[in-house]
């Protein structure tokens, strides 16, 4: 049963045309029946002059010729259905033959025969298979009729059946022939509208299909072709996130409307992966992988299309837009609930280090966020020591967005947007909220050692001059360099970890000396940059200490020091040594003086002059250590460096000592 | 549910006027086409009767003679080309020939005269009753000794372009024992018409 369906089936999609009828089809019908009734009609003379040269009776062949002619002329003129006139002619045609037989009678009467035949194949015109089908039903009602009549007369000659049935199989086989003839003339010509319109009904069905798909997922998918425009086809997610699509949009314009930093992105790089400049994969992974369209932030994620050659020509991509803002949002709160227990911690470690970087902070974040029109290179140098220390105080969104202005004002010269400084400003803003809730009030505590506190109890009972007890309580207000340099020691170990340089050896000689921390709050916060270079750019990797034959850990030693009428303050590590030569080529790129050693050492603290070999998170802008320098200056302080390839470096910070020590009248009014 | 269209008067009638045309085109067709493919009747050369009669038809003249009997419908239209055959043809020497018409014809009379045949006026009901023949054109050979050594057709299919006539006669009178021919042509007799042509379209 379940092999005959199929074969079933195909007979009958062979036999039976489609219900409709087209306009074309129609229009093709109508000529042919008006060509076939003409047709028909000519027989009547043909059939009486055939009847009277043969003397068969040419008013009886008049009659009966104008007798057949009377069923498709009537079919012509009534049926509105012109493949059912063409079947009345099917049947016509056959009746024809057989007046042909009747008149035509004589020693070619067996000829005659051929008229069928010839009738027969002539009706695959009408590329109907119905059509042969009514005459082959016409030709079998009539041999049934003529047994009815009188068997005998089917056997004529006295043949015997096996005569009969191939007298039969050869109308069986033309009408077999001629119904396939047919059946392709109407599926190839005729009913060609037909099937292309079926056929794009399943398109249709099938798009539809599709359709559903795209809109209910979630991702926006879609194509783009190798001019980078965007096909028809597209999620529903698509014009929702972006806006309608029209005929020729590229991706890159729907890009433009939301982001137009990344429609520049995104164009570039698909030029470049399209042009085969760069490999496929290289070009893709310069697209940009995120924008934001309004309030949501999208995901952008590329499935190159390209053909199977050896060289890969990109002919397309797949694209798949993901609606990341909730899960962004997330790990916005997660990181920020992160930051909260990191600043909690840091403060549980170090509370004054971190109130102090704090209301540094805080400066440069105003600097930063309200003066839109300052000079560029206090920006940059604010925005580098924001960056440097809200590292190092795991401040990760202020981090990343000093990073991001960063690179766009070294990059492309811009300065942050009014959005972006809003952004910052809100970011410090719940930052200084959640640290004013952990800190409350008391910002301004002031610690005593206990052995200050012994040495004041004892001048106070022995009892001291005053103004010597006042000079000690004063002097609680000074803060020792130890503290300082354990802080930055912590924060020099910290960067190591952080650029996989492992565990390294920090050591601290303070020289018991005391410094008014408001007055050196501007340098400690610039500090944190050679601390930066010298464990970055200073000190080599585990392999490379190796192959320099050096043994254990880098080591970074940092100090601070009367000598004699100098304090000086010293970082000092056994990394690799400063690459003058790097250093001088750079310069002299930026046009820079060089002609003197002295000229290259001071070309290190200009603006874009780094002894980095590449950019890192930490350092390689060559900004930091003019930042430095500047707070060094506002010191009248110099800066001393003394480098020998592959030893190490040393950079001494060199003040005169009366900006070390802090009179006694001066902590007075402070105090 | 959509539901076809009902079809007008107009085209309901159309449609029941095309149906009884294609039935009637049916049987008009079957029928005129039974009388051409029926083999007809011949009549039982063993019956002494048969016999009797046609030697009936011998004169003195035919004595100890081979005669050959041309049975021929003046209104069939096979009849015709035999008549034509007979009349334009050079007849063998040496034959005996008669032609036994059913239905007077002046003008094949006139022929047959004048080619020297010797003809006979019968009716329809006599050829069946006397002769016992029902359908013609149909030839018949009889021997000197009176006996009927062929009773069939002329050609060796229907209307066929070889008449056997002259061929059948001379293999008789050689000893020789030719198969008799199917007989294609008219039916004569009511009943042969009656059954070959109910509705009365070729013989009406």
């Amino acid at each position: 049963m379940g092999d005959t369906m199929p074969v079933r089936d195909t007979i009958k999609r062979w036999l039976v045309l489609p219900s409709h009828i087209s306009e074309r089809e129609r229009e093709y019908l109508n000529r042919l029946n008006r060509v076939g009734l003409a047709f028909f009609a000519l027989h009547v003379p043909v059939f009486v002059c055939i009847a009277w040269l043969n003397g068969t009776g040419p008013l009886s062949a008049f009659f009966l010729t104008v007798g057949v002619l009377l069923g498709p002329a009537m079919a012509y003129a009534r049926f509105e259905n012109p493949r059912a006139v063409a079947r009345i002619y099917g049947m016509a045609a056959m009746l024809m033959g057989g007046l042909l037989v009747h008149v035509g009678q004589g020693p070619v009467q067996i000829e005659m025969h051929f008229y069928f035949f010839a009738l027969l194949a002539m009706l695959a015109v009408y590329g109907n298979p119905s059509v042969i089908l009514t005459a082959a039903a016409t030709v079998t009602a009539h041999h049934l009729v003529l047994w009815w009549l009188l068997p005998s007369s089917v056997f004529n000659y006295d043949a015997p059946l096996w005569v009969v049935l191939v007298h039969a199989a050869f109308v069986v086989l033309e009408s077999i022939a001629t119904v396939y003839v047919a059946r392709s003339f109407f599926d190839n010509v005729i009913g060609l509208e037909i099937i292309v319109r079926e056929r794009t009904a399943q398109l249709d069905q099938r798009n539809g299909q599709m359709r559903r798909v795209l809109d209910h997922v979630q991702e926006g998918l879609l194509t783009i072709d190798a001019d980078g425009v965007v096909s028809p086809e597209v999620s529903r997610s698509v014009a929702r996130l972006f806006g309608p699509l029209t005929s020729g949009t590229s991706f890159a314009d729907l890009l433009e409307r939301a982001d137009p930093r990344a429609a520049f992105a995104f164009s570039n790089g698909y030029e470049q992966a399209v042009s085969g400049v760069l490999p496929i994969d290289v070009a893709i992974d310069q697209l940009p992988t995120e924008v934001k369209v309004d309030d949501r932030v999208l995901s952008l994620d590329y499935v190159p299309l390209a053909s199977s050659d050896q060289e890969p020509v990109l002919e397309g991509m797949l694209i798949v837009t993901t609606d990341v803002t909730d899960e962004r949002e997330r790990m916005r709160l997660e990181r920020e609930q992160t930051e909260v227990v990191r600043v909690f911690d840091h403060i549980a470690q170090d509370r004054a280090g971190f109130v102090e970087f704090f209301r540094e902070a805080s400066q440069l974040v105003k600097g930063i966020t309200s003066d839109a029109t300052g000079c560029v290179g206090t920006l940059k140098r604010d925005l580098h020591t924001l960056k440097g220390n809200a590292m190092l105080f795991d401040l990760a969104s202020v981090f990343e967005w000093c990073h991001a202005m960063e690179d766009r004002l070294a990059n492309e010269g811009v300065r942050p947007t009014a959005d972006e400084r809003n952004e910052l400003a809100a970011v410090w803003t719940r930052l200084s909220d959640e640290v004013t809730v952990i800190l409350g009030d008391r910002t301004d505590n002031l610690e005593v050692e206990p052995s200050a506190f012994e040495a004041l109890l004892s001048a106070a009972l022995r009892p001291a001059p005053s103004h010597v007890v006042a000079g000690m309580i004063a002097d609680l207000k000074l803060e020792p360099t130890r503290v300082r340099l354990q802080r930055i020691a912590e924060q020099a170990r910290g960067i190591a970890r952080r650029l996989g340089k492992g565990e390294i050896e920090v050591r601290i000689n303070d020289g018991d000396v005391r410094l008014d921390p408001r007055r050196w709050r501007a340098f400690w916060s610039s500090f944190v940059h050679v601390i930066r270079n010298s464990v970055d750019h200073g000190l080599e990797s585990s392999e490379e200490r190796v192959e320099a034959g050096k043994d254990g850990p880098g080591c970074v030693t940092i100090g601070t020091h009367l000598d004699g009428d100098r304090f000086i303050v010293r970082v000092e590590d056994d990394g690799r040594g400063v690459n003058w030569q790097r250093v001088r080529e750079r310069a002299q790129t930026l046009g820079l003086d060089v002609s003197t050693q002295a000229l290259v050492q001071e070309a290190l603290f200009s603006d874009g002059v780094s002894t980095a070999g590449m950019l890192s998170e930490f350092s390689g802008r060559g900004i930091g250590m003019g930042a430095l320098r500047d707070a060094c200056q506002r010191l009248d302080g110099t800066i001393e460096i003394r480098s020998r390839v592959p030893h190490g470096t040393t950079v001494d910070f060199i003040f005169p000592s009366q900006i070390a020590t802090v009179q006694p009248h001066e902590l007075l009014e402070a105090a | 549910m959509s539901r076809r269209a009902r079809p007008s008067f107009t085209g309901r009638f159309a449609g029941v006027a095309v149906g009884a045309w294609a039935a009637i085109s049916l049987l008009a067709g079957a029928s005129l086409m039974v009388s051409h493919w029926t083999v007809l009747p011949k009549p039982d050369v063993d019956d002494p009767a048969f016999t009797e009669q046609l030697n009936g038809l011998r004169t003195a003249q035919d004595d100890q003679q081979w005669v050959v009997v041309h049975v021929l419908y003046s209104r069939c239209s096979c009849s015709q080309r035999v008549f034509d055959h007979l009349f334009d043809e050079q007849r063998p020497a040496g034959a005996h020939e008669r032609i036994l018409l059913v239905e007077a014809d002046p003008a094949i009379e006139r022929r047959a005269a004048a080619r020297g045949f010797s003809v006979k006026i019968v009716t329809r009901a006599e050829l069946k009753n006397e002769f016992h023949i029902e359908a013609a054109p149909m030839l018949i050979v009889i021997d000197p000794q009176g006996s009927v050594r062929y009773a069939g057709g002329y050609t060796d299919r229907k209307q066929g372009f070889e008449f056997r006539d002259t061929a059948i006669v001379k293999a008789l009178a050689d000893g020789g024992d030719p198969a008799e021919l199917p007989l294609f042509g008219c039916g004569v007799s009511e009943e042969l018409q009656q059954a070959l042509d109910p509705f009365r379209l070729k013989y009406g």
